[in-house]
């Protein structure tokens, strides 16, 4: 009997593939990304740029493992010398997010373009989701109550199938909501501080 | 008897024909699980429900996370 005691977050983080209703994933919508090793010039990232063909505005500097430690926009590439190292103009730990995110976590967040890499760092590409659009206030309005009912539903559901009949402790109860707002694409600080809000406002 | 196991390992596991066994309420499994798992919840874990398990083949049970 072995016990895979990362789970299944960490076989998502790494964009292992999973089967269930859930997604899609940005994993599963990856563009690829072009890149430079660390050496690298503004030269060649300016040559690799022009001869991508993919419209691409940016590099990402990756080592050889394949983990990506920064990004460098046009915008950046064209202030500065042909001999400067990347690494001195890059701007370093870009923002990432996980492949097991889903799409959709992202597009009501706002959507956006991203870099997605594993739960160790390396660069798998880049997903680009639109905002989720609301035609109306009255209508987003509706959309926000109907869907936190849903979600309320859907806790209480799963509460009693967790629990059963028992009173969970605040702290079964805690660790359980945590659980599934990291599944459902939060990271584990935004869980918490999420878990932290409803603390509140119940004390308030 | 436990054995703990990586992400590599248990590729190789799943590989090789292990049985997978999620052990997440049912919500959990049906939104995404790992290729091949079963649903059997922690809390209905008990022998009898180990009975059903092939005991021919190695067995990999996951939960969400460390925590």
């Amino acid at each position: 009997m072995y016990d895979y005691v990362d789970g299944k977050a960490d076989w998502m983080a790494y964009g292992l593939p999973v089967e269930g209703d859930d997604g899609p994933f940005l994993g599963q919508q990856l563009v690829e990304v072009p890149t430079c090793a660390v050496s690298s010039t503004v030269a060649d990232a300016r040559r690799l740029l022009r001869s991508s063909g993919t419209g691409a505005s940016a590099v990402v500097v990756v080592t050889g493992d394949g983990l990506a430690v920064g990004e460098v926009d046009l915008e950046t590439l064209a202030d500065r010398p042909d001999d400067a190292a990347l690494l001195d103009v890059m701007d370093p730990v870009p923002t990432t997010v996980r492949p097991s995110v889903t799409v959709a976590s992202l597009a009501e967040g706002g959507g956006g373009e991203r870099l997605v890499t594993t739960s160790d760092g390396r660069l798998l590409g880049r997903a680009t989701v639109e905002a989720s659009i609301h035609h109306d206030d009255h209508d987003h309005q509706d959309t926000r109550e109907e869907r936190y009912e849903a979600e309320m539903t859907a806790v209480l559901q799963a509460v009693e199938e967790r629990f059963g009949d028992r009173e969970p402790t605040a702290d079964e109860l805690h660790a359980f909501l945590r659980e599934r707002l990291v599944s459902e694409g939060r990271s584990v600080e935004d869980a918490e501080r999420f878990l932290d809000q409803l603390d509140d406002a119940e004390a308030e | 008897m436990y054995t703990n196991a990586g992400r590599a390992q248990v590729q190789e596991l799943v590989d090789a024909g292990a049985q997978v066994v999620e052990v997440l309420e049912r919500r959990q499994y049906r939104l995404a699980h790992l290729p091949g798992a079963i649903s059997i919840p922690a809390w209905e874990l008990t022998r009898d429900r180990a009975r059903d398990l092939d005991r021919s083949r190695p067995v990999v049970v996951y939960c969400f996370d460390t925590l």
